[in-house]
């Protein structure tokens, strides 16, 4: 039985690590839509200049194509870089938004910015976001003036001094160790082959099959993204494999096998279905509300699923999961066999978990 | 009794929802008020008011992020729980922001 917390106890107890975790997921929240945004227009770009038989769109010299369309979609490629350029400022951001409110948003975008700039990547955004947020609140908590000037803190002090203390430990302090062990963790990853490719793509799976968009999903998803704005391509991969297993699984068992998801849940396998081809795990949650054995179902399935295709070298370079990306997939065809298969194991798994004599709830 | 509610969750399309209106109806079938404001990825929406905080007897977020405008609750009885919380154990929820209030 969760305990819910009470005011008493929350505001001077809750721990720091459930403290750090709601920021974190705090920052995901707002950098989400930027991700879309940035990915699924890029995403754009690359499937239309595919057409073209142009796998550099990014290139400059596309800009001044004789092909009006191909100049297009390279303006595509930057509007959406930008997008996904923004990611990590604004992670950071709003993880510090997410510790101390509305003054810690301003120090937590600039830190993550730099962060950005010193090649820290992902960790150094997270890392940004933190010392901003309790920076702030420090501020808020320490620095008291009376009267007529305490509207300086919130307008000037933690503004001015607040961005400069947060961005020199991020300088100074976090800078190199942290860009090193970036650097450190996009080599080893890079040079994964074979097994631990594999394995790393089944714990990806798995990690994004466990909780449909929850936390566990986003730290896997994020850092997959994270890592293919570094050139790293196979956790992407197999993220984007394991986003839309479950919503399709499930999807298409609680079409096929009505007698067994009834009222409700079979509306929700049709949204479910539909949001699992655009990309969207979180369609497949009413039914683990329902049968939370089905949670065992999903990352079996999806981690299946992001085994086989990275392990028979498909390569997703577009965080985009849904079905308008997987053309532009490289070694489509096992990409869409992988989905399949992981799709169809999660179906299966639903004869054994989901008994049509049990009646479901009706939520 | 009448309780204002926030629902939140980091998606912000589908957790939001569900629990917002498990608190609606599971609150209504307890016999209280209910008014759930969601903050999910369209922002807020239904918003509590400052005529429904003036006669608000608690208040309970259900979040797993930071919600907006948390300091208009300071001087009301509050819980805090997991988004999933309503949706699982409605009730629970329910009895443990009365005795809140009825130790208050």
């Amino acid at each position: 039985m969760a305990k819910f917390q009470s005011k008493g106890s929350t505001v001077a107890k809750k721990s720091v690590a459930s403290e750090i975790r709601q920021s974190f997921m705090t920052g995901v929240s707002y950098m989400l839509p930027l991700v879309i945004a940035g990915a699924v227009i890029m995403g754009c770009s690359r499937i239309g200049a595919s057409f073209y038989g142009v796998t550099d769109i990014w290139d400059a010299a596309h800009a001044v194509s004789d092909n009006p369309l191909l100049r297009l979609f390279h303006n595509f490629d930057t509007i959406g870089g930008i997008g996904l350029g923004l990611m990590l400022p604004v992670i950071s951001g709003y993880i510090a938004y997410g510790l101390a409110a509305k003054p810690a948003l301003a120090p937590g975008l600039i830190a993550g910015a730099l962060a950005q700039q010193l090649g820290t990547g992902f960790l150094g955004a997270l890392a940004a976001g933190l010392i901003a947020g309790y920076l702030v609140r420090l501020i808020i908590r320490y620095i008291k003036l009376s009267g007529s000037m305490a509207s300086i803190v919130p307008i000037f002090i933690i503004p001015f001094g607040g961005t400069l203390l947060s961005c020199l430990i991020v300088l100074y302090i976090l800078g190199d160790p942290l860009a090193a062990m970036n650097q450190g963790l996009e080599n080893w990853l890079q040079s994964m082959t074979g097994t631990n490719k594999i394995i790393l793509a089944a714990v990806i799976g798995a990690m994004v099959g466990f909780d449909l968009g929850g936390p566990v999903n986003k730290a896997a998803v994020t850092t997959a993204m994270a890592l293919l704005a570094a050139g790293v391509y196979d956790p992407n991969t197999a993220a984007q494999v394991a986003i839309i297993v479950p919503p399709i699984g499930l999807g298409l068992a609680a079409i096929i096998w009505s007698e067994r998801f009834k009222g409700s849940l079979h509306e929700a396998g049709k949204a479910s279905l539909l949001m699992g081809l655009v990309g969207v795990s979180e369609g497949a949650i009413p039914f683990i509300m329902s049968q939370p054995k089905l949670i065992l179902v999903n990352v079996i399935g999806s981690a299946t699923a992001s085994a086989l295709a990275v392990g028979l070298g498909a390569v997703n370079k577009a965080p985009i999961s849904g079905f308008y990306g997987w053309l532009a997939v490289e070694g489509w065809v096992v990409y869409v066999v992988s989905i399949c298969i992981g799709a169809a194991l999660i179906a299966a798994g639903c004869l054994i978990f989901v008994k049509p004599d049990i009646p479901q709830s009706a939520q | 009794m009448f309780f204002v509610c926030v629902a939140s969750c980091p998606t912000g399309i589908a957790h939001t929802y569900m629990a917002a209106e498990s608190l609606q109806t599971i609150g209504e079938q307890m016999g209280h008020e209910v008014k759930v404001e969601t903050q999910g990825s369209l922002g807020v929406e239904n918003e509590i008011t400052e005529q429904d905080l003036a006669r608000a007897d608690g208040v309970i977020i259900a979040s797993e992020i930071a919600i907006e405008g948390a300091e208009r609750f300071e001087n009301l009885p509050l819980i805090e729980c997991a988004v999933a919380d309503p949706i699982k154990q409605g009730e629970e929820v329910i009895e443990a922001l009365i005795a809140q209030i009825n130790a208050a």
